[in-house]
């Protein structure tokens, strides 16, 4: 392949430039690296094609991106500051939605509560149990590849059917997991159908899908030499030293990676409590996504559900900035240092 | 690589003004509804009638089982609304005030057929303080107790009463239920289910002169004593009497008629709507009025059939919209036991009361312990006259969830459900 065009303007231009366009005396000052590129605007007619095809080319996904995305966003933005409802008129309310949000909606607060906590409890079990298991998964053992698809299985089954699955699980009559607590005498437990134990068991759940996680890990762990390893044992080094010293260590990039992607995936929970719960009981598991669904679908208030939604959003952006601020003393990069 | 494109655009282009063309001297109504795959059936074959009897009129229907209003709202918003339609209360009372859907007065006031009188009052939904109508439900449903016949006789308990005026009082039917609440072989009965929504709550509460929420719908009257003292009763079935299930327990069923037929509940408090699987479920289905506090009620529920503003037909959708309401042409979904007729002259006259009462899905009681307890003591469900119902009933599912389970007391439970609706109330849309 070619050297990109914006490359070459990077560059300085070229020699022959400055003999055949004036225009381009920008760059005179600059020292000439590659004096035989082809300046910027002197591209070939091949070239020149290749630019107008690349365009037409990535039109569709630009287009898409503008229509069914960056619209949209805007579009919410705008909507946030009305009571518009679909089909409805149109009526401008200014920072109205924002001050109920703030002052008077007490199930919002609710909802980011039950949002907040949910995240925050099931983000670093999901990373620590994903994190252990890829350790395990990163040995040498006889039908480590059959071990290792079935537990990335459930990540893969699509979350409605999933939480079908642990409806059933979670019966308290004759659900399984009732069923394993009978066995090793402990009494039953309502799951999902109690206000304080609903989040806990979504959690579980979560748990359990925990296959995305885990694959990014075991690919870190992968990537350790093992030249590390050989020399920590030539020191003597036991298999916590090795753990502590090197493994994580190096596998810190995966553990940002994954809790940035933790954030934004479970501050966006939904399925759960559209299919299991109805948010219930008594509003133990109404995620702030469900509360924005129930405004704008079943109470037909669209502006107010884009306000909530823009709530999201910058909870959503103000975490995921915490976290890469606070990545800078504690993520290693080999490549960096320090 | 351009021209088939634009030759294939050409013709789509041509064949879609030919066949708009062929249809151009036709009316073309589209009608939008939902239900289960027998109400499509049913509606299929209604419109095809309609097409007959209307030459000039075609009826194209879309059929939308879930997620019905989030399709309504859509096609509303792209500016290609349905011209009649099911619609739920909810977003029907906003748009209605927001003009996008008909006011229905100027053609109930012309039309002896469908004058305000000749339909039950309770089916109704004014808007605008009461001056105008933007529909009336699409059919009629009642709360109901059904009973399993046949384990009355197993454990000799006598049947409820079925005439309205006379039904079980409370004390009774916690009675009964507590004869027909068994463990026998594994087999677990309970005496009776409810299910949590306020549907199977409010004719109780309403029955000892409490309410949700007071007549003029601007101020919650769940605090009042009388509506806590039912919440109470209601919930002591669960956790004190244990005659019937709590939602946990039901959850480990399935529907009403599984529960019934196989046995594990002798007794339900529901929709009038589950006859429909009930009567083919293989027992015998009994039918009653609910037991009373203090007076009967009978809680008259539905959800309105609407005209589009934006439609090109009125008039032709006005008699599309009749049609459809009219029990003569969708006889089989009154026989069925899914509907009611909202027409006071299916219930008066009694040729035409046997029309649709005498089928094999109505057991003999039907007409007088459900036809007759709708006319005599109809009493509209919320929905009818408040805005932002949907809001409303979440509340009061969600505040209640704990005393059903029994962490919580109904008067608590009650008192926190007053603050969380007072913000909600608005007033009532018809006066």
């Amino acid at each position: 392949m070619n050297a990109s065009p914006l490359l070459r303007q990077d560059l300085g231009g070229g020699n022959r430039s400055h003999h055949a366009r004036g225009k381009l005396s920008v760059n005179r000052g600059l020292p000439r690296k590659r004096s035989d590129l082809a300046p910027r605007l002197s591209l070939s007619g091949q070239l020149r094609a290749e630019a107008r095809w690349g365009i037409v080319l990535a039109l569709p996904a630009m287009v898409g991106f503008i229509v069914w995305v960056a619209g949209p966003i805007v579009a919410s933005l705008v909507f946030s500051f009305s009571t518009w409802n679909a089909g409805g008129r149109f009526r401008f309310v200014g920072l109205e939605n924002y001050l109920r949000m703030a002052r008077t909606d007490k199930l919002f607060w609710k909802s980011l509560l039950v949002t907040t906590y949910y995240s925050l409890t099931s983000i670093p079990l999901t990373l620590l149990f994903a994190f252990a298991i890829a350790v395990l998964l990163n040995r040498k053992v006889i039908g480590i590849s059959l071990f290792r698809t079935l537990l990335y299985l459930p990540s893969v089954a699509p979350s409605v059917a999933v939480a079908m699955l642990w409806l059933w699980l979670f019966n308290p009559d004759f659900g399984l997991l009732n069923y394993l607590l009978q066995l090793v005498g402990l009494p039953k437990l309502l799951w999902i159908h109690d206000e304080v134990q609903v989040i806990p068991s979504f959690i579980l759940m979560n748990i359990w899908r925990m296959g995305g996680p885990m694959v990014i890990f075991l690919a870190a762990l992968q990537g350790i030499p093992a030249s590390l390893y050989e020399a920590a044992e030539l020191d003597g080094g036991g298999w916590w030293s090795k753990l502590r010293y090197i493994t994580l260590p190096l596998s810190t990039p995966a553990f940002f990676f994954n809790a940035v992607m933790g954030i934004i995936s479970s501050f966006q929970v939904f399925n759960e409590a559209y299919i299991m719960t109805d948010g219930g009981p008594n509003n133990g598991s109404l995620f702030l996504v469900y509360y924005v669904y129930l405004n704008a679908f079943r109470y037909g208030r669209m502006g107010y559900a884009s306000t909530l939604a823009w709530a999201l959003f910058v909870v959503i952006l103000l975490l995921t900035l915490f976290m890469f601020r606070i990545s800078r003393n504690w993520v290693y990069y080999e490549a960096k240092g320090r | 690589m351009k021209r088939p494109a634009l030759s294939l655009a050409c013709a789509f282009f041509f064949l879609s003004v030919i066949l708009s063309v062929s249809a151009a001297d036709k009316i073309v109504l589209t009608f939008a509804h939902w239900g289960s795959p027998l109400e499509k059936e049913a509606m299929a074959q209604m419109c095809q009638s309609f097409e007959e009897a209307h030459p000039d009129i075609i009826v194209n229907v879309l059929y939308t089982p879930v997620n019905y209003d989030e399709r309504l709202s859509a096609m509303v918003a792209g500016g290609i609304a349905p011209d009649v339609a099911y619609c739920h209360e909810g977003p029907a009372f906003s748009w209605a005030d927001d003009g996008i859907i008909m006011d229905l007065k100027p053609f109930i006031d012309k039309d002896p057929d469908a004058s305000v009188d000749s339909r039950l009052p309770a089916s109704w939904y004014w808007f605008d303080k009461g001056k105008k109508i933007l529909g009336a439900s699409i059919a009629g449903e009642i709360m109901l107790l059904f009973y399993n016949k046949d384990l009355f006789d197993q454990f000799g308990v006598p049947y409820p009463p079925s005439d309205p005026d006379k039904p079980w009082t409370w004390d009774q039917f916690v009675d009964a239920a507590k004869k027909l609440t068994k463990m026998s072989g594994g087999q677990r009965t309970f005496g009776v289910s409810l299910g949590t929504w306020p549907g199977p709550i409010l004719p109780f509460v309403r029955s000892n002169g409490g309410d949700f929420i007071n007549a003029e719908g601007t101020a919650p009257l769940v605090d009042s004593p009388e509506t806590i003292e039912v919440l109470q009763k209601l919930a002591d079935l669960m956790n004190v009497y244990h005659v019937a299930p709590t939602p946990t327990d039901l959850e480990s069923s399935r529907a009403l008629n599984v529960n019934m037929q196989s046995r594990q509940v002798a007794m339900a408090v529901d929709g009038q709507w589950s006859l429909l699987d009930l009567a083919k479920s293989g027992f015998r289905v009994g039918v009653a009025p609910l037991p009373v506090f203090k007076k009967p009620v009978a809680l008259f529920l539905g959800a309105p059939l609407v005209i589009f503003s934006s439609t090109k037909h009125p008039k032709e959708a006005w008699e599309l919209s009749k049609w459809i309401q009219n029990v003569q042409n969708s006889l089989p979904n009154y026989r069925n036991g899914l509907w009611m007729p909202i027409q006071t002259k299916w219930y008066k006259d009694p040729s035409l009361l046997a029309k649709w009462v005498n089928s094999d899905a109505h057991p003999p009681e039907y007409r007088q312990a459900v036809a007759d307890y709708l006319v005599k003591y109809g009493s509209q469900y919320p929905s009818f006259y408040l805005n932002d119902w949907d809001d409303i009933q979440r509340v009061i599912i969600q505040d209640l969830s704990n005393l059903w389970v029994g962490k919580e007391d109904a008067k608590s439970a009650a008192r926190r459900m007053a603050a969380d609706l007072k913000p909600l109330l608005k007033g009532r849309t018809d006066k």
